[in-house]
């Protein structure tokens, strides 16, 4: 093995004893971050459009149905289940083979695992936490929205803080969506969400490329 | 990220000078980053490192041609995948530069 004596190197471009650890450590930081983000520009532009598409739709039934609507008030709630389910599915797909584009090996088993896991925890607290305050029930059944997708917003802010600053950006998105047209649309407040949160595709669609973080 | 420890004032410390290159220590901390054999995708590294391919192609040779990293090529479909990954010489180096640069910068792990 050939050395160099690193305090007297003649490299130019040779490092400081600083500068390596540095870069050791970022590069190996960066890299398990790649790894439990990949396929997420895909994945988080197909959820930009599902939660567009649930929003108009829940809307749509709301103004074009009110017959139904009133007699089964509870329809977004499987309204939305039948939307999203297919993005969970093809969330999981795009992910894995993402993952396995970028290394087929263990490496990539257990970040897939390690963010199956962590997303599997966000959904089941989304769950759980409104059961836990007192809202599964009728009384309560209208406020289970709002720690539903405060919780799930939650869950992409924290995620995005650790691996991808985009990812956080649109959780923020997510819950600007949903609840700013609440409390000042009232009525109308799920197509605003609706056009809000294409509004928020566009955005993350926007940064993606303006940063070729693809 | 990690705090560097300090700079020791006196003392010169022996690097291994095929590792001990900028872009060459980020492709191999890359590496070294996922297990034993596992191997990562040519456009991975590239894309991650922001690298030219005619940059990284000069630099994984340097580090073949010392045995550090393997590379393979294979097809999937008609679709061409090259493939890197550490060698157990490259671990085993980088593991050793590892521990001089630890010296370097005054670190007493204690092992």
């Amino acid at each position: 093995m050939s050395s160099s004596a690193m305090t007297d190197s003649d490299d130019p471009a040779a490092l400081g004893p600083d500068e390596s650890w540095e870069t050791i450590h970022a590069t190996m930081h960066g890299a398990r971050s790649a790894l439990y983000t990949a396929g997420s520009t895909a994945i988080l532009l197909m959820w930009g459009g599902i939660i567009s598409v649930a929003y108009l739709a829940q809307y749509a039934v709301a103004t074009f149905a009110p017959d139904f609507a009133e007699t089964y008030p509870w329809y977004p709630g499987p309204l939305w289940v039948i939307i999203t389910l297919p993005g969970v599915i093809a969330s999981m797909t795009i992910g894995y083979r993402a993952g396995r584009a970028l290394s087929p090996g263990l490496a990539m088993q257990h970040a897939g695992i390690r963010v199956f896991g962590y997303w599997m925890a966000v959904i089941t607290a989304a769950g759980l936490l409104p059961g836990a305050a007192g809202l599964w029930n009728e009384a309560g059944a209208e406020r289970i929205p709002f720690v539903l997708l405060g919780v799930m917003a939650l869950g992409y802010v924290l995620f995005g803080i650790l691996n991808r600053t985009v990812i956080a950006v649109f959780g923020l998105g997510m819950a600007a969506a949903f609840y700013i047209p609440h409390y000042v649309f009232d009525d109308v407040a799920p197509a605003v969400s609706g056009i809000a949160s294409l509004l928020l595709l566009a955005g993350v669609f926007a940064w993606v490329r303006r940063n070729g973080e693809w | 990220m990690v705090d560097p420890p300090p700079t020791p004032t006196s003392g010169v410390i022996d690097l291994d000078e095929i590792i001990h290159q900028p872009t060459r220590l980020q492709v191999m901390s890359l590496l070294v980053s996922v297990q034993d054999r596992d191997r990562l995708a040519y456009g991975f590294v590239q894309k991650h490192l922001e690298l030219t391919p005619g940059n990284l192609t000069t630099h994984l040779r340097k580090l073949e041609d010392a045995d550090y990293v393997a590379i393979t090529k294979e097809f999937h479909g008609a679709k061409p995948r090259t493939w890197i990954e550490a060698t157990a010489a490259g671990r085993n180096a980088f593991t050793a530069y590892l521990k001089n640069l630890e010296r370097a910068l005054g670190v007493h792990t204690g092992r």
